[in-house]
C-alpha cells in the first residue's frame, strides 16, 4: 500500500486559557490510511481538527504538510494546497440550491475572480466537476433543491460533497456519520472507503463499530494528551484505554 | 411555460419602465425631470450600498462618506482649486479617489464583523465628515461650497454634449444608472460575484473551502464605494453645490431605507427604494409638515406587511397566478 506521509504535527499545543485542549500532540496522516481519532468528549479531538484545518491557531508547535510548515498557514491557504475539513454541525449555504453548493466549492479550485462577464453557472468546467461529485455522493436526485430543505442526512453527504469537490489529499472528518441513520451510514462509509486509496484520511467519530470496521490505525486522546496510537486490535485489547476511555467497567468493544 | 412567460412580463416591464424613463423628459418639467434625476442618482447610490449589504452581506453604516467625498472631488478640482472641470477627468478621479479611500478603510473595517463593522464605518463616515466640514484646505464649512459650474464635455475641440442642459444631464444620469444595472447583472452572475453571495450565506465556509474572503470582501468594499463616489459626483452637479451633510450618517441611513422600502439583495431593489423613498418624500411633504413622521409610519408598514421590500410584490402576484392557474 502507498503510505506517503502526507500531514503530520510536532508537538502541537493549544490552550484555551489554562485548560490545555491540546497538549503535545504528534500525528502522523499517510495517504491509504484511515487514521480515526477517538476519545471522551472534552478530549480535544475537536481541537485537533480544528488545528489543523487553520480555523484556530495553535499556541505552539508545528503542523507540517508535505514537510512545509505550515502552522502559520489560514483556512484558505491550507484547503488550496490540499487539506479539505467537514464540519461535526453542518456547514452547508442553506439557502442555495445544492447544484450551487458544489459549484462554489468548485470554484474555489479555480476562482476566476477578473472573469466578469463569466456565467459561473454555465461554465463547463465547473458543471463538469459538480455533475461528477454529485453522481458519487448519491445527491443527483435533489441537486436542484434548497440545501435547507434536504433531510439531515442529505445535509451530511452535501457537507462530504463540498469537501470532495476541493479536491484535497487530506481530508479532515469531524463527525460525518453523526445523525445519520443505518443505510445511511452504510453508504457513507462505502463512499469513505472508496476514497481511501488516495487519501489521507483523519476521522472523529463516535459510532465505534463503524470507527474498528474501518480505520487502520487509532490514536486514543483523553484530556488533551494522546493515549496510543495503534492498530485497532491493538487498541481495543490496551487496558491502559479500557480504563481512560470507559472507566474500566465495561470492554471497549468485543 | 410559466417561466417563460413571466420572463417575457419581467422583460417587458424593464423595457416598458426604460421607454417611460427616457420619454419623461420630453413633457418639459424641468421640476420633475430634476426629481427623477435625483431619483436616479439615489438609485446608483442604493445599487452600491447593495453590493455590500444585500449582496456581500456587510451591513455598511458609513457608505455616505464615499457618496460625499466623490461630490468633493469635483468641487475642489472645478471649483476650489480650479484644476479642471473636465467631466472626462473629474469623473474618474471622483471614483478613483473614492475607490482608493475605500480600499484603505476597508483594509481596517472589514477585519470587523456585524455590530462592530456597522459601528466603524459610521465612525471613518464621521471622520471625513469632520474633514470637510472643519479643513480649510478642503472646503471646509458647514455650508459646503456652491460650484461654478456644470463639468465640461470637451475632448479636444470637440463637445459631444452640454451638461448645462437638464436633459442632456438627464440622460447623462440615466446612462450611467443604466450601464450600472447592466454591470451588476453581469458581475452577480460571474464567479465573483458568487463568491460575494456565497460569503453572505456562509463566510465561514468560503473561508475553508478556500476563498480567500478577506480579499473578496474587499475588492466588493473598495467597488461599490466608488459607484458611491460616482453617485455623490452627479449629485453634486445636480444640486450646482456641496455640503458636508452629503457625508453625514443621514445620507448613510437614506441608502439603507431606500435598500429596505424596495427589496435588498435584488438587482431592482436599489431603484425602485430610490423611487418609492422620494416620492414618499415629495408626496407627504407636499400634504404636511410632519412629512417624517409619515414617511416613518409607511416605512414601518412595508417593513411589516412587506419584508422582502417592494419588489416582493412581483414574487407575490406570481406565487397567486401559479396558484390560479396551474
Amino acid at each position: 500500500m502507498n503510505t506517503e506521509e502526507l500531514m503530520q504535527t510536532v508537538n502541537l499545543c493549544r490552550s484555551f486559557g489554562g485548560l490545555k485542549a491540546n497538549d503535545c500532540v504528534n500525528i502522523s496522516l499517510k495517504r491509504g490510511q484511515m487514521h480515526a481519532l477517538i476519545g471522551p468528549n472534552g478530549a480535544g479531538k475537536s481541537t485537533l481538527i480544528n488545528l489543523l484545518s487553520g480555523d484556530i491557531p495553535a499556541t505552539s508547535g508545528q503542523v507540517i504538510y508535505r514537510g512545509v510548515d505550515i502552522t502559520n498557514f489560514s483556512p484558505h491557504e491550507r484547503s488550496v494546497i490540499g487539506i479539505g475539513r467537514s464540519y461535526q454541525k453542518t456547514n452547508i449555504f442553506p439557502g442555495f440550491t445544492v447544484r450551487e453548493n458544489c459549484r462554489l466549492s468548485a470554484q474555489s479550485r479555480n476562482q476566476r475572480p477578473l472573469r466578469i462577464f463569466s456565467d459561473a453557472d454555465n461554465w463547463l468546467p465547473y458543471r463538469y466537476e459538480v455533475d461528477d461529485v454529485l453522481t458519487r455522493t448519491g445527491l443527483v436526485n435533489v441537486a436542484d433543491k434548497r440545501a435547507g430543505e434536504l433531510s439531515h442526512g442529505q445535509q451530511r453527504q452535501l457537507e462530504l460533497a463540498i469537501v470532495l469537490t476541493t479536491r484535497p489529499e487530506v481530508l479532515l472528518l469531524d463527525e460525518p456519520l453523526a445523525g445519520m441513520g443505518y443505510e445511511e451510514s452504510l453508504q457513507m462509509i462505502e463512499l469513505l472507503r472508496g476514497l481511501l486509496v488516495s487519501h489521507a484520511i483523519l476521522l472523529v467519530e463516535h459510532d465505534m463499530d463503524a470507527v474498528f470496521s474501518i480505520s487502520n490505525i487509532l490514536t486514543v486522546m483523553v484530556n488533551g494528551v494522546v493515549l496510543m496510537t495503534d492498530t485497532p486490535e491493538n487498541v481495543r485489547s490496551s487496558k491502559e484505554v479500557q480504563e481512560a476511555y470507559l472507566g474500566s467497567e465495561q470492554p471497549l468493544h468485543d | 411555460m410559466i417561466a417563460a412567460i413571466s420572463l417575457t412580463a419581467r422583460n417587458v416591464t424593464i423595457a416598458l419602465f426604460f421607454i417611460l424613463l427616457a420619454a419623461f423628459p420630453q413633457l418639459g418639467q424641468d421640476f420633475y425631470t430634476e426629481m427623477v434625476i435625483r431619483v436616479m442618482i439615489m438609485s446608483i447610490f442604493a445599487i452600491s450600498l447593495d453590493l455590500l449589504l444585500g449582496y456581500t452581506g456587510l451591513v455598511s453604516f458609513g457608505h455616505a462618506g464615499w457618496f460625499g467625498m466623490g461630490a468633493y472631488v469635483f468641487a475642489l478640482l472645478g471649483t476650489k482649486y480650479q484644476l479642471t472641470s473636465n467631466l472626462w477627468l473629474t469623473l474618474p478621479a471622483a471614483m478613483l479617489v473614492t475607490a482608493f479611500f475605500s480600499f484603505l478603510v476597508g483594509l481596517f473595517v472589514l477585519r470587523t464583523r456585524g455590530m462592530f463593522f456597522i459601528m466603524v464605518t459610521l465612525a471613518f463616515a464621521q471622520i471625513f465628515y469632520f474633514l470637510f466640514h472643519d479643513l480649510k484646505s478642503l472646503g471646509g464649512s458647514s455650508d459646503g461650497m456652491n460650484l461654478r459650474g456644470k463639468p465640461t464635455t470637451a475632448i479636444g475641440d470637440w463637445i459631444p454634449f452640454e451638461l448645462t442642459s437638464t436633459n442632456t444631464f438627464y440622460y447623462f444620469v440615466m446612462l450611467l444608472m443604466v450601464g450600472l444595472l447592466l454591470f451588476m447583472s453581469l458581475l452577480l452572475r460571474s464567479p465573483f460575484g458568487r463568491a460575494l453571495q456565497g460569503i453572505r450565506e456562509n463566510e465561514h465556509r468560503m473561508e475553508s473551502i478556500g476563498f480567500p474572503v478577506f480579499r473578496y470582501k474587499l475588492a466588493a468594499f473598495t467597488i461599490s464605494g466608488a459607484f458611491a463616489g460616482m453617485a455623490g459626483y452627479l449629485f453634486a452637479i445636480l444640486n450646482s453645490s456641496v455640503n458636508p451633510e452629503m457625508l453625514s450618517w443621514h445620507q448613510s441611513a437614506d441608502g439603507l431605507l431606500m435598500l429596505i422600502l424596495g427589496g435588498m439583495g435584488q438587482l431592482w431593489g436599489g431603484v425602485i427604494g430610490a423611487f418609492t423613498f422620494i416620492l414618499l418624500q415629495e408626496v407627504l411633504s407636499t400634504f404636511t409638515k410632519q412629512w417624517h413622521l409619515w414617511m416613518g409610519v409607511a416605512i414601518i408598514l412595508i417593513v411589516l406587511f412587506l419584508p422582502g421590500g417592494m419588489i416582493s410584490i412581483v414574487e407575490r402576484i406570481k406565487n397567486i397566478w401559479k396558484r390560479r392557474f396551474t
